[in-house]
């Protein structure tokens, strides 16, 4: 099947058969490597990408099911971005495999709410999991983040 | 440089995506690997059909255990140890679910599980041994049918005098402690890509912590030289030993790409990591105290069983856990008269491997418990008993002769009951006596033998030989330095701990410091990046290599500058003479060394070029750590929140502060996994059930609490810069620290981790303890061990 | 784990989608949020031969007539949050709606998906059965509706005929005196629940007047607790009589037991989620 992909702003236009998940067209179609792929069953939400501004479990979407609809994947995130210069302030990684979708997943909560506490936060990455940091420094990450978009 | 909480500079390519892991990487031509696995616990494989359930797609390639005979083979030297490779696929035995026995290969890798479908292998079931006490009876069905028992390996070991002990000690107490089976999971599943070259050698990528193991082994099995096969471990999304071992699909997939000339790449799914990777954990201990009214404990005895599964992993062997255990259970307390049985079992179950933190976690868990059991039968808060056993002065030999080369151990108390106020949680507990809501707190004291050496490997006789780590430094011709090794960083942090190592020696940015890591191509002999050593072995050789080069960069400078060696320091970027404006900068020396050699001193070998090996101190050097968790048990549904967790982190002198409470944290984190969450469960008829992340439950971030980190720096006397390898500590201490507050909060006696609802549960309903000292000495090879004693069924 | 092939048909109508479905009845699977479906698939345990993509129909219409809020198909479970109309009108479904798997899943999960899959202790076919909701279904035979009650058959089991497409359901909009709760227990947030309850109470004179237990994790399908609620019709609202409904509630369950719990932890686990249930409503109905 033919589908044209609006990814990080550049359309594909590729053929594809149907049951070609999303995260492997994202991948292995058009090269970008920076959404991962932890289970394949929806838990882990390390393929998390944006599709139309919302976190997306990318491995539960067929790629043909995503016509007409903006993907946004960790390649299009700007090199200044508030939110990746905090992981790296506030060493919230390790390994690096969940990274990707932590970042998506914290933009889009930042977004929603520029100043969320403690709890907030817990409960808006419960769903993506790491098994590296612990995730401490990952909610201090998205504080650091929260208290620089706030400065600026 | 040395000491400061840097950020990373691996960073900005794992953060933005640009991380390249195993299945990121392609080759043309490639073929996709899919193995048919084993849905039988035990048996034999009757037939394997092609085509019967649906058709073979084209271009599908079928191979079974008849067209290659190659095995993982972990052989383990000592008189008492049963032999059991487990062959890359599977002959005429299958012995657990999830073995590989055929192999399908495709260049898609959507079709290549369309092909998989398309063969059947009808097996023919045997009783297959699903307990560890079963696996020990004499009617036993058998897991290899050439043993005489179900048994990998079993030892004893008896140091000091416990009959000595036990007429001293005022009484006896024993406990039997269970921490079941469960599954490493990193977050990046295991996966290899083999590539042929033109010129007949082979590369193979592979999701590994131990490039080189890999290497020597799969050229072996090959029967191929080491020098025509390159392991590469690109980036790697989470090892926690799991990696790091060698396994048959690494064997197997160089082996076919060698047989069809074009790659093979096999990219492990979840429901096979958690199925057949390798499992961890697994311990059975019944531990007897010899114990004075004092709460001092003069000796133990203690049986420790491991559920092992069916074969020997590689190279640690199916004795590694229980041996492990045997070796550092006594400790942080002086206790100078030990008896120990350790067996591995063989069971029809996914082998059992080295885990974070491998048979330390049930060790401590057992030393742990046990200390507040004590507590609670002489009226001893769990600090207390604790301080009255502590080891306080170093260096101490243990009763089974670990030399502990320095501690904080009873200085770490003190941080606790600084840092947590129980006294008031105690008031707290009294207030809540009516509450549906309890609270306890747990504590957990132990100490890691870390960055062992090579004698304390030789004794295991098993294909880990030797403790060393090598690091190559090396400066360019524009001053700039590089660092390699083959010690794989899979979240270490080496390539910022390495760089500060080298930027603090030689004075250069670091930044600029370049550190490569996990190539067999660019890097010299190590065993890989396990054990908590690649810190003090790593950074160990990285200073010692720099070091060297110091010296030659010095001799260079001070051949151009007309002065003595002696006059020189190090300066930013370069070497100048103290007092006095001359210098020389790295470029430039790193320009004469490399390129314009006529200016180097007479005699002088051209290049900036050091290689260090570096082996461990003979037993490691020990760190130390107290884990304290405060708990709320929900007493209506068993659910037990953590409220607080408190760690006292002592690994003497630290690179980067930061990455140390990264690994704390991120170690807690599985802790309290293997605590509360995580368990590879078999049911009745030896099916194993936690096979997806339904199933199988991995602490989110509303599971894992803030977790409070506080450092204690004793120096080790052994190792550079005083330091001591910490990466598995955060791992070892929660389950002890949270079943130990699990206890306080409800009153009850605590057996098994993980405590999952339905386990606490039990606990508030006072069901009797599922492990017993009768049940284990029923079993007559175990009751051997307890012989001679007359109040046996005392429990 | 990848799914095996299945051919993908996007209808531009429903009516074109009620002729793929006709024509290809059980081999035929619809596809909305695929939340549930896709990991089934991924897992190669559901292997449709056929996937109906409802998503780009317009079927996400969220509206009250006649005294019923009607959310169509491809309504989101995110909805049930952000959307303050379906809040006001039937409190329940955004109260539940916190409780369903993680923000992502919500993002593209239905309402009416999660109903037609039918878990046995999922979120909205409790709340629905307490309601009284009604399943809106089309096919080329015509239209019906069936009452949440007799939707649900057994576990991950529903009504639906093979050539049948759920466009909408429809609950009754919320009585301003009556106040409902969620509770729900699982071994981490987020995950499928061992035991979940729904409430809804009204208070009169300080007694209750008007009281509906919804139970789920006590058998193959949600249920509602009658002789529970028959006992606490009219009576006081105290601890004693909260307790008594719990345990007439739980004797009418038949729960199963597995790896995570048995059959007698889940009774208890009922039981405490139904005590909890009506204690976190009748609170709200005295507040």
């Amino acid at each position: 099947m033919e589908v044209t992909l609006l990814v990080n702003g550049i359309e594909h236009t590729i053929h594809v058969e149907p049951r070609r998940l999303l995260a492997d067209v994202l991948r292995q179609d058009l090269g970008l490597f920076g959404t991962h792929l932890g289970c394949e069953h929806g838990v882990c939400g390390a393929c998390t990408v944006l599709v139309d501004g919302e976190p997306t479990r990318s491995c539960l979407v067929f790629a043909v099911q995503m016509e007409g609809q903006e993907i946004e994947t960790i390649e299009g995130i700007d090199p200044d971005d508030p939110v990746a210069r905090a992981f790296k302030e506030a060493h919230g990684l390790q390994c690096g495999f969940c990274t990707p979708a932590f970042v998506l997943t914290v933009s889009h909560l930042l977004r929603e709410d520029p100043d969320p506490d403690e709890e907030t936060i817990r409960e808006a990455i419960s769903g993506n999991i790491c098994r590296c940091t612990g995730y401490v420094n990952i909610v201090k990450a998205v504080r650091v983040a929260a208290a620089s978009s706030a400065g600026e | 440089m040395l000491g400061q909480p840097i950020r990373r500079l691996e960073d900005d390519r794992l953060i933005f995506g640009r991380g390249r892991y195993l299945d990121d990487r392609n080759a043309l031509g490639q073929y996709h690997l899919r193995l048919e696995r084993s849905n039988v616990p035990n048996g034999r494989v009757v037939d394997i059909r092609v085509g019967e359930q649906a058709p073979l797609p084209r271009g599908a390639l079928v191979v079974t255990g008849k067209d290659v005979d190659l095995a993982v083979h972990t052989i383990v030297d000592l008189p008492m140890a049963h032999e059991a490779p487990q062959p890359v696929l599977a002959g005429e035995r299958v012995r657990f679910v999830g073995e590989p026995v055929v192999a399908v290969l495709h260049p898609d890798p959507y079709t290549v599980e369309d092909a998989a479908e398309a063969v059947t292998v009808d097996i023919e079931p045997h009783e297959p041994v699903t307990g560890i006490l079963e696996a020990l009876e004499p009617g036993s069905s058998r897991v290899h049918d050439d043993w005489p028992d179900n048994i990998h390996v079993r030892r004893i070991q008896r140091y000091g005098d416990l009959d000595a002990a036990r007429a001293e000690a005022n009484r006896s107490v024993r406990r039997v402690f269970r921490t079941n089976r469960q599954a490493g999971v990193p977050l990046e599943n295991r996966g290899c890509l083999a590539v042929p070259e033109p010129d007949g050698r082979l590369t193979l990528w592979s999701s590994t912590q131990v490039p080189h193991l890999v290497r020597t082994y799969v050229a072996a099995e090959l029967g191929m030289p080491e020098h025509s096969l390159r392991v590469v471990a690109p980036d790697v999304g989470g090892g926690f030993g799991v990696k790091g071992h060698v396994f048959g699909e690494e064997v197997l997939v160089a082996w076919l790409a060698r047989e069809l000339g074009a790659p093979v790449k096999w990219v492990e799914d979840r429901r096979e990591h958690l199925l057949a990777s390798i499992h961890g954990r697994d311990h059975l201990h019944a531990v007897e105290a010899l114990v004075t009214d004092d709460g001092k404990v003069l000796g133990i005895r203690v049986q420790l069983l491991v559920d092992a599964g069916a074969y020997s992993v590689f190279p640690w062997s199916a004795g590694s856990d229980s041996g492990m255990a045997a070796k550092v259970l006594l400790g942080p307390y002086d206790i100078q008269h030990y008896e120990v049985e350790d067996i591995a079992v063989a069971t029809n179950k996914c082998p059992l491997g080295t885990y974070r933190g491998v048979g330390r976690p049930s060790a401590v868990f057992t030393m742990e418990r046990l200390m507040d059991e004590i507590g609670r039968e002489l009226d001893l808060d769990p600090v207390e008993v604790r301080r009255r056993n502590v080891i306080r002065s170093f260096p101490y030999r243990t009763a089974n002769g670990l030399p502990l080369d320095s501690g904080s151990y009873a200085e770490s108390l003190d941080v606790i009951e600084r840092e947590v106020d129980i006294p008031a949680l105690r008031r707290e507990q009294e207030g809540r006596s009516a509450d549906s809501r309890a609270i306890g707190i747990g504590i957990a004291l132990f100490n890691e033998q870390t960055a062992h050496g090579t004698p304390d490997f030789t004794p295991r006789r098993v294909p880990i030989e030797s403790g060393y780590e090598s690091v190559t430094v090396s400066m360019d011709a524009h001053g700039l330095v590089s660092v390699l090794t083959g010690l794989q960083s899979h979240g270490q942090s080496h390539e910022t701990t390495f760089a500060q190592v080298a930027a603090h020696e030689l004075r250069v940015p670091v930044e600029s410091v370049r550190v490569q890591h996990g190539d067999t191509a660019t890097s010299a002999y190590t065993v890989g990046t396990w054990g908590s050593r690649g810190a003090v072995l790593g950074g160990g050789a990285t200073a010692r290599a720099a070091r060297r080069l110091r010296a030659k960069l010095f001799g260079i400078a001070a051949h151009e500058l007309g002065v003595s060696t002696e006059d020189l320091e190090l300066r930013d970027g370069g070497v100048g003479v103290r007092g006095k404006p001359d210098e020389v900068t790295m470029a430039q020396l790193g320009y004469w060394a490399n390129r314009q050699v006529a200016k180097l001193p007479e005699g002088m070998e051209p290049g900036l070029h050091a290689t260090v090996f570096l082996d461990g101190p003979e037993r490691g050097t020990h760190s130390n750590s107290c884990h304290a968790a405060v708990v709320e048990v929900d007493r209506d549904t068993g659910k037990v929140r953590l409220l607080r967790y408190v760690v006292v982190e002592d690994c003497g002198v630290m690179i980067n502060p930061m990455v140390v409470d990264g690994q704390v944290h991120g170690g807690v984190a599985q802790g309290i996994g293997s605590a509360l969450l995580e368990e590879s469960v078999y049911v009745e008829g030896g099916q194993p059930v936690s096979t997806t992340f339904m199933d199988y439950l991995l602490p989110s971030s509303q599971d894992v609490p803030h977790i409070e980190v506080h450092h204690l720096v004793t120096p080790s006397p052994l190792t550079e810069y005083g330091m001591k390898g910490m990466g598995e500590a955060g791992a070892i201490g929660p389950m002890a620290a949270v079943a130990n507050a699990v206890a306080d909060a409800l009153g009850v006696f605590v057996q098994e981790t993980p405590l999952r609802m339905h386990r606490v549960w039990e606990l508030l309903e006072d069901h009797p303890p599922r492990w017993t000292f009768d049940r284990l000495v029923a079993v007559p090879t175990l009751a051997e061990f307890w012989k001679g004693d007359v109040d046996v069924r005392r429990t | 784990m990848k799914p095996p092939p299945f051919r993908y048909v996007r209808p531009s109508s429903v009516d074109e989608a009620l002729a793929a479905l006709s024509e290809h009845g059980d081999e035929a699977k619809v596809i909305a949020g695929g939340q549930s479906l896709v990991p089934m698939m991924n897992l190669r345990l559901a292997r449709p031969a056929v996937l109906v993509d409802i998503n780009t129909l317009p079927l996400d219409d969220v509206h009250v007539e006649d005294d019923r809020l009607r959310l169509g198909a491809t309504v989101r479970q995110s909805r049930l949050i952000a959307d303050e109309r379906i809040g006001a009108a039937v409190p329940l479904l955004s109260r539940c709606a916190r409780f369903i798997a993680h923000p992502a899943i919500r993002t593209r999960g239905t309402v009416c998906g999660s109903l037609c899959h039918a878990d046995p202790t999922a979120e909205l076919p409790l709340a629905s059965v307490l309601l009284g909701g009604r399943v809106q279904l089309s096919s080329t035979r015509g239209t019906r509706e069936v009452e949440a009650d007799r939707f649900f058959v057994g576990a991950f089991t529903t009504t639906v005929e093979p050539d049948e497409l759920v466009v909408g359901v429809t609950f009754p909009v919320e009585r301003d005196d009556a106040r409902v709760s969620f509770v729900e227990i699982s071994e981490r947030a987020g995950d499928f629940a061992l035991a979940a309850v729904a409430a809804r109470v009204t208070l009169s004179n300080g007694a209750l007047d008007d009281v509906a237990i919804g139970v789920a994790g006590g058998g193959a399908a949600p249920v509602r607790a009658t002789a529970a609620e028959d006992l606490l019709a009219g009576a006081e609202p105290s601890a004693e009589a909260l307790r008594q409904a719990a345990s007439v509630a739980v004797d009418g369950v038949e729960p199963a037991g597995d790896v995570h719990a048995s059959a007698g932890f889940r009774r208890r686990l009922l039981g405490v989620m139904v005590e909890r249930g009506l204690q976190e409503a009748i609170a709200g109905a005295m507040s």
